[in-house]
């Protein structure tokens, strides 16, 4: 687990950009959550040296994550089990120029895509059952939730200035996103082999009043709670009230 | 006009005309019934994206509020035992208590989830069909007795006559109940219920609904209701005001748990929840003066199945991922 962390770290911090090298822009830079959030839309913007295709790569940082497993008992279906993985990103979404076969072999150079992910995560299951089959479930049910997404040819690299090509990409960041630091990185491809790897970083953040209700909730939840009830218990109230005089 | 809500504990968005409609929905059966409607509402919430846990604590939040406008208005009718209320809240926190436990030794075990959701659909098939039954006979009793002008007594279903044989053995054991009841030490005269009875009847009654309702995760009023109603033989409105009363003291105790100790409450869901369900349950009073005990009875029976049905669909079905979101560790 920490493991990947560092690794996830270390490539971030280590993959500066150099002059003439691939470019890369995000907006926005930071994603606030407001009241109103509801899901964001991150564009991603660049040039390339006009040889390359490109692959662009949205990632969280890697996280053990849970979740219940459902299995048919008798006629009934319900939760049997528990399923932790122990390190993947939150967030996983990879959008490419290439077509798709092409982009499979440029996945699998650079030790990226759900391949990759498969072959590295450690899964625990109690009771134990079949890893390839709740690794498939898992892609399914966050593919659905919109945080896994891989997207061939979704990429158009248009003519640019000099020796470059220019594109955009947008990514659709769903409402239910945990907040914290994510990471695009842009792979230049020749022939289907690596030739730069960019790093940008953008943050999702509470902001405001969602901010202030979270902290309040997390901090003090004592007070938090009286205070949901008092107010619950006022409103009850305010409304009987004033239905009397109707 | 789409207006969506982010709620900051839920971590999530959802569609704020959404909400209010569920809160007014819930907030009639509120006002009608003398139910809290988390057997309903949380299961809705979960299926429109909030995390269960966060469901059910916020929903408990948004009861609160609810149950207090209803106990204001039934308060005013005059339709609320005290004495009644305090007993079972007094069973109910104990029999809550000992719920919580249950639990805990059956999750260690591995079988909590097959009990809860088994329990859930035989406690519901069974107050849902108990009171569809008896609200049928009686509003065919009544019509033909309205139409022949004879007494309601002699009138007889002959092509119901099962389910008229589950109403009588129910009636036999109210009876043998009854017998218990002039048994038991410590009588007391319920004045506003209009009952006389033993006080460890309705603690004892207190303790099971509360029990149930840890277990399953829910405020019991849609268990307690019935039970007042055919057990306690109290008459239907004064029924509806002790439960809501009930109702609002296990929801604030259940908002505080867990506040405190989960930090599940979604407040700015619950608010919109409340919004919608406080005007709800003023009109589900209103509605609840209007209607005839029977019609009340085939209403209540009728979502009660309703919801079991969905259970039932939802048990025997299966989902289109196995998997569901449990959340991050470490």
């Amino acid at each position: 687990m920490t493991g990947r962390v560092w690794v996830w770290l270390l490539t971030t911090l280590l993959s500066a950009p150099c002059a003439a090298e691939p470019s890369l822009q995000l907006s926005p830079s930071r994603v606030e959550v407001d009241l109103f959030f509801r899901g964001a839309r991150l564009v991603a913007t660049g040039a390339v040296p006009k040889d390359c295709r490109v692959v662009l790569k949205l990632d969280g940082e890697p996280r053990a994550v849970a979740y219940r497993r459902k299995e048919k008992r008798g006629l009934l279906w319900m939760n049997t089990g528990r399923v932790v993985f122990d390190s993947l990103p939150g967030l996983y979404a990879i959008a490419a120029s290439s077509d798709s076969s092409d982009v499979a072999r440029q996945l699998a150079a650079i030790g990226e895509g759900v391949d990759a992910l498969r072959q590295s995560v450690a899964i625990e299951q109690s009771p134990p059952g079949d890893d390839g089959f709740v690794f498939n479930e898992f892609l399914r049910l966050e593919t659905q939730r919109g945080f896994y997404a891989v997207r061939p040819a979704s990429i158009a690299l248009s003519d640019g200035e000099g020796a470059f090509n220019v594109f955009r990409s947008e990514f659709r960041i769903p409402a239910a996103v945990r907040p914290g630091t994510y990471r695009a990185t842009l792979y230049c491809f020749r022939e289907n082999h690596p030739v730069s790897e960019t790093v940008r970083t953008f943050s999702v953040e509470k902001t405001g009043l969602v901010r202030a209700i979270s902290n309040v909730a997390f901090r003090n939840g004592g007070l938090y709670g009286v205070v949901s009830v008092v107010a619950a218990l006022a409103a009850g109230l305010v409304v009987g009230v004033i239905f009397r005089k109707l | 006009m789409d207006l969506s809500l982010y709620l900051p504990i839920a971590g999530t968005s959802v569609n704020l005309w959404l909400l209010l409609a569920l809160g007014a929905g819930v907030g009639v059966l509120s006002g009608l019934f003398g139910v809290g409607g988390g057997f309903l509402l949380t299961p809705l919430l979960i299926m429109i994206g909030i995390p269960p846990t966060i469901a059910a604590a916020s929903d408990a939040n948004q009861i609160v509020a609810a149950s207090a406008s209803g106990v204001y208005a039934h308060w005013r009718l005059k339709n609320v035992d005290l004495r009644m209320a305090a007993v079972l809240i007094v069973g109910g926190f104990a029999g809550g208590t000992a719920g919580v436990q249950l639990i805990k030794v059956l999750r260690a075990a591995g079988s909590a989830d097959l009990v809860i959701h088994i329990s859930y659909v035989l406690m519901l098939a069974s107050v849902g069909g108990i009171m569809f039954v008896d609200g049928f006979v009686g509003l065919r009793a009544g019509t033909a007795a309205k139409a022949a002008g004879r007494p309601r007594k002699e009138f007889r279903i002959t092509w119901a006559e099962r389910p008229l044989a589950l109403v009588n053995r129910m009636a036999r054991v109210a009876s043998w109940f009854s017998g218990l009841n002039r048994a038991l030490p410590w009588r007391i005269r319920f004045e506003t219920a209009g009952t006389t009875m033993s006080v460890l009847v309705p603690l004892g009654l207190g303790i099971l609904v509360g029990m149930l309702a840890a277990i399953m995760g829910v405020g019991g009023g849609f268990i307690m209701v019935p039970t007042m109603l055919y057990v306690l033989k109290m008459p239907m409105p004064v029924v509806v005001g002790t439960s809501l009363l009930q109702v609002m003291f296990t929801c604030i105790n259940v908002t505080l748990l867990h506040a405190f100790t989960n930090h599940t409450v979604d407040f700015v869901l619950a608010l919109m929840l409340l919004a919608g369900s406080t005007l709800g349950t003023q009109a589900g009073v209103r509605i609840g003066r209007r209607l005839g005990a029977e019609q009340f009875k085939m209403f209540l029976a009728a979502i009660v199945l309703l919801v079991m049905g969905i259970m039932l669909v939802e048990l025997l079905s299966e989902p289109p991922v196995l998997l569901t979101v449990l959340g991050g560790r470490g």
